[in-house]
């Protein structure tokens, strides 16, 4: 065991932590401030008995309310491509999507910008240009002067049934017309057309996904088969419906709930289903931020570009595999035997790869499992000099269990224990055990990330920190797998087997597809989900086509 | 052999402006709106004022930015040295507390930038989740004031960005100016967007095309305007706000469409500049340069009158190598060795020299018979007052400009427990913005004696 720490607290190796924090609800429960009528972080499901059966939730015909959404940054450059072809970067001057919830397309963060504006306006304006060089093409016709209006007549028709993803109704086809016989009598032919279609990438039937619904069913007023096609479009997409998805709607297809499942899943096994995916697990897992990581390498040698570059590559091919691939089960994210890697990568980890291109490696028993011993996670989730067991215990309290954590007391100062010789991580942070002030929080977040203690700050397996053997006994309190556990294995043990981990999945799943907090009038859905979840044997996939059968996904919902 | 030519004896005539534009080969070249800014008859307009928000992060050191002597002749301590020679020009304030972020509770820093501006307590996340940190709870007082001084210029407000978004994203650490509650407005980090934004544009060597360009805008934003309300009215009470705000955006472009500038002798155009990453540590220095002079230019030539700056957000982790010091901004604020202490130091030090640099560039743009910078205010602030403590009594504020004659200069004002949402009022005041209290009106008895006289 580690050496014994002197007397008293050594002051300066560790962080001071103010009285203040006493005056927090800082006592053993996880209170989130302010947050009034967020739904409960733990939620029912196999073994919690926490939450009500789908039967009880579903007996009262209410669902959440769905708030206006626009589109995102990507949305709108993906749509463009779809409906124009353009690939020159058009929203590269908007603002950045606000982030919620840890992720960017969240409705009520839509906040729109002076900016926003201007940038939608110019965007049109060129792009308009642009697309008016190839009169033809754009409008599929070539009219003579006496045949003008009828084309233009049917290209706002077919033009805007794609650009607004619903046929236009008589009233606004005529305002459109009449707009654009306007413009000709003013500037001629092809100007009007460009100012048509300028008119058409403002619009905000265009930047918005305005919902309506249409007729009620069981109850619940449902989406018109339109909107359904946009809703599963920008879910699994990231942009406009399909001819294919559009005709769907045309023809009632997607007016049941097994027709918007079949769809979906036509969508999903869509090569464009990757990348929009791809974003929903970065954003959730913050797989992204390799790229802001720096280490020290006086402390980590082995730490280079390559090894970051590795470490991406790594994570981006697990988590495909994990939603697209053949095992696709909620349970191999945490207890993956394998992962991939080139030779160098594998080495790094103790495996052995056959040749220099990336592929499926076999990882050594008992020192890796899954997600949380990859450098995605391991090395995001430390400091430039040493591991961070508050990084990791937060994150896997946040992103994994779905529970909020308050902020540090105001007057604290953050700033982490400097590495001193003879005393390993879990000794530097012990003035978060010592101190009552500080323990109300802290032992919430410390001891579920201190049993990842034998990977260092870039993920590398270690038995000694600072020269003394490592102790990974860690404890989780607090959820349905509370208790101590040592080392990885036996921490990713008990994620895989905890229906908290196992709701928060769905529900972060739930965020992302329809841009919105889940609400206690939202319990049907989610009961339906973990339910369809856990008869589906936890399966990612299967999860992804469960949420569009949820009344929450089909339905307006809100007030009645 | 033929004989040589003779020269054809013509008087040659000067170029016209707009052939020396149009250059040798007959091209336009794409500077802006230099036919609205030739010289005209004399407006019967007053001159135009100006306000300015310079922000910086982390606060400062009391103990080397306090000035020293008296209200009428200050002694500069080491941190404000830069400014020696803008002392005549410049307002030194101690004893200005953010009440409202002392009763607000929550991070420090978050709770410090919104309050800054908005002189008001947060906005905690209502039924929306973003984590326990707060936003603006309503608009700042650069657009209380661009309401009104802004109406007449192409752009209300601009604001310039030093990797703003850099530390923390679009998260509520990255913004200091709100347009109402929960409305941030980005700053524009890229210099070469806000180029674009500002100065690019349509050719302004064919007014009567311009004319044309600005009929055919109209007609869109009209149609498009139409269609937003349109849409508003079929919605629910949350729906129809977000649209509000996108309404008033396309409605604001109409209305400051052809908006003619009072451009002074001072004002030309910048070039566009090759920037090869704003977002570089490294960089940070250079990007602040060109975004004051794109600032300066912007004032100069009155395509806006309020500005602010923003040196990266709140709890800035920027590391200013080129000052000596090594580890992140925040880091440093927070240690108590003397090295740390004194490489702080010179990171505030590095600050002042930048609104030095600012306030100089204005000052040497000549106007009505003294310079740009008199006719402006530039707050200096930050969204802490001791980066070590988070305090938020004893604010750094600083004034530099004469907004016009209504702030007298080279004087160090003592307060005594007012709040800063009365700063904002007697800068409102000076600008010839009429308000008697701003932010949280619980906080607010009115203006600050002695700032404006």
């Amino acid at each position: 065991m580690g050496a014994r720490r002197a007397g008293g607290v050594r002051r300066g190796a560790v962080l001071a932590c103010a009285l203040a924090c006493g005056t927090l609800a800082c006592s053993g429960d996880i209170v989130s401030p302010g947050t009034g009528k967020k739904a409960p972080a733990r939620v029912g499901g196999a073994g919690g008995g926490g939450g009500p059966s789908p039967a009880e939730a579903c007996a009262a015909p209410v669902s959440g309310a769905s708030p206006l959404r626009r589109l995102t940054r990507v949305e709108y450059e993906n749509t463009l491509r779809e409906l124009l072809g353009v690939t020159d970067s058009p929203a590269q001057a908007f603002p950045p999507d606000a982030i919620a919830m840890n992720f960017d397309n969240i409705a009520a963060a839509q906040t729109v910008s002076q900016v926003q504006v201007e940038q939608y306006e110019t965007q049109a304006a060129r792009l308009a240009a642009q697309a008016v060089a190839d009169l033809p093409k754009l409008l599929g016709c070539a009219p003579t002067p006496a045949a003008e209006d009828a084309c233009v007549r049917a290209f706002v028709a077919s033009f805007g049934r794609r650009a607004f993803r619903r046929p236009l109704d008589p009233e606004e086809a005529a305002r459109l017309h009449a707009f654009y016989l306007d413009e000709k009598a003013k500037y001629g032919f092809a100007p009007a057309v460009e100012q048509l279609l300028t008119v058409f990438l403002q619009s905000p039937h265009f930047v918005y996904r305005p919902e309506f619904g249409v007729g009620t069913q069981g109850g619940l007023r449902r989406l018109s088969g339109y909107e359904l096609a946009s809703r599963l479009s920008y879910y699994l997409w990231a942009s406009m419906p399909d001819a294919a998805l559009l005709d769907a709607a045309e023809s009632g297809r997607l007016d049941t709930p097994a027709g918007v499942v079949a769809e979906a899943t036509r969508l999903l096994a869509d090569p464009r289903a990757r990348a929009a995916i791809a974003h929903f697990y970065a954003q959730w897992l913050d797989a992204d931020r390799l790229g802001d990581v720096s280490k020290d390498r006086t402390i980590y040698p082995s730490w280079s570009e390559g090894l970051r570059n590795a470490f991406r590559r790594e994570a981006q091919a697990f988590l495909e595999e994990l939603f697209f691939g053949a095992d696709t089960r909620l349970r191999t994210f945490y207890k993956a035997d394998f992962t991939y890697a080139d030779r160098a990568l594998a080495q790094f980890y103790g495996a052995t790869a056959a040749g220099t291109a990336f592929e499926r490696v076999a990882l050594p028993a008992g020192q890796r499992s899954g997600f949380l011993t990859q450098g995605a996670f391991l090395a995001v989730h430390a400091k430039p000099d040493m591991s961070s067991p508050i990084d990791r215990g937060k994150f896997i309290r946040e992103r994994l269990l779905c529970e909020d954590l308050p902020a540090p007391p105001n007057n604290v100062e953050i700033v982490p224990p400097k590495l001193t010789p003879n005393t390993t991580t879990r000794q530097r942070f012990e003035e978060h055990n010592e101190n009552a002030s500080c323990r109300g929080c802290h032992q919430m977040i410390d001891p579920v990330g201190l049993g990842l203690e034998r990977y260092d700050g870039i993920g590398a397996y270690r038995d000694l920190d600072q020269g003394l053997p490592v102790d990974d006994t860690g404890e989780i309190v607090g959820t349905d797998v509370a208790g101590s556990y040592r080392g990885a294995g036996e921490l990713t043990d008990k994620l895989a087997q905890s229906a908290q981990a196992q709701a928060c999945v769905a529900r972060q799943l739930f965020r992302f597809a329809l841009g919105r907090e889940e609400t206690a009038a939202d319990a049907c859905a989610l009961a339906e989900l973990d339910a369809a979840f856990a008869a589906s044997g936890h399966d990612l996939r299967g999860l992804v086509i469960d949420l569009v059968a949820t009344r929450a996904f089909q339905h307006l919902g809100g007030a009645p | 052999m033929s004989a040589p030519r003779a020269t054809p004896s013509r008087v040659l005539r000067p170029l016209s402006r707009r052939a020396v534009l149009r250059g040798a080969g007959g091209a336009a070249v794409g500077l802006p709106w230099l036919a609205a800014m030739a010289p005209r008859r004399a407006s019967a307009q007053a001159l135009p004022k100006r306000f300015v928000v310079f922000y910086f992060s982390n606060g400062v050191n009391p103990a080397s930015w306090t000035p020293t002597g008296t209200t009428a002749a200050p002694i500069l301590n080491a941190t404000m040295a830069p400014l020696q020679s803008l002392l005549p020009k410049t307002v030194i304030l101690s004893g200005i507390n953010m009440q409202t972020a002392r009763d607000n509770g929550g991070n420090g820093h978050n709770v410090g930038i919104t309050n800054m501006l908005t002189a008001r307590k947060f906005l905690k996340e209502k039924d929306t989740e973003f984590g326990a940190i707060g936003w603006g709870a309503d608009l700042t007082i650069d657009q209380a004031i661009a309401a009104v001084i802004g109406k007449t210029t192409k752009f209300a407000s601009l604001q310039f960005g030093v990797q703003s978004f850099k530390s923390y994203g679009a998260n509520a650490y990255s913004y200091i100016s709100y347009a109402g509650p929960q409305k941030p407005i980005p700053s524009e980090d890229d210099p070469r967007k806000l180029w674009d934004r500002v100065f690019a544009g349509f050719d302004p060597t064919a007014p009567s095309l311009e004319r044309t360009r600005n009929a055919k805008r109209k007609s869109v934003l009209d149609f498009v305007a139409e269609d937003l309300a349109r849409l508003q009215g079929r919605l629910g009470a949350a729906d129809r706000a977000k649209l509000e705000a996108h309404l008033t955006g396309v409605r604001d472009i109409e209305l400051r469409l052809g908006a003619t500038a009072q451009a002074g002798a001072a004002c030309a155009p910048p070039g566009r500049g090759a920037v090869s990453d704003f977002n570089t540590n490294a960089n940070f220095p250079a990007i602040g340069k060109l975004q004051m002079d794109l600032l300066a230019m912007s004032l100069a030539c009155d395509v806006t009158r309020v500005a602010t700056l923003q040196w990266s957000s709140a709890q800035s982790g920027v590391t200013h190598n080129w000052v000596g010091v090594t580890s992140g901004h925040h880091t440093v604020s927070h240690l108590t060795d003397q090295e740390s202490v004194d490489g702080l130091q010179r990171v505030q030090h590095w600050y002042m020299q930048q609104v030095a640099y600012l306030a100089g560039a204005l000052d040497r743009m000549p106007e009505s018979g003294g310079s740009v910078l008199d006719r402006t205010v530039i707050l200096v602030c930050s969204e802490v007052g001791v980066g070590q403590t988070h305090t938020f009594l004893d604010m750094p504020y600083l004034l530099v400009g004469g907004a016009g004659g209504a702030i007298k200069g080279g004087r160090w004002l003592r307060y005594s427990k007012r709040n800063h949402n009365d700063l904002f009022v007697a800068l409102a005041n000076a600008l010839d913005v009429p308000m008697t209290t701003f932010g949280d009106p619980a906080y607010s008895a009115g203006a600050l004696p002695d700032i404006v006289g």
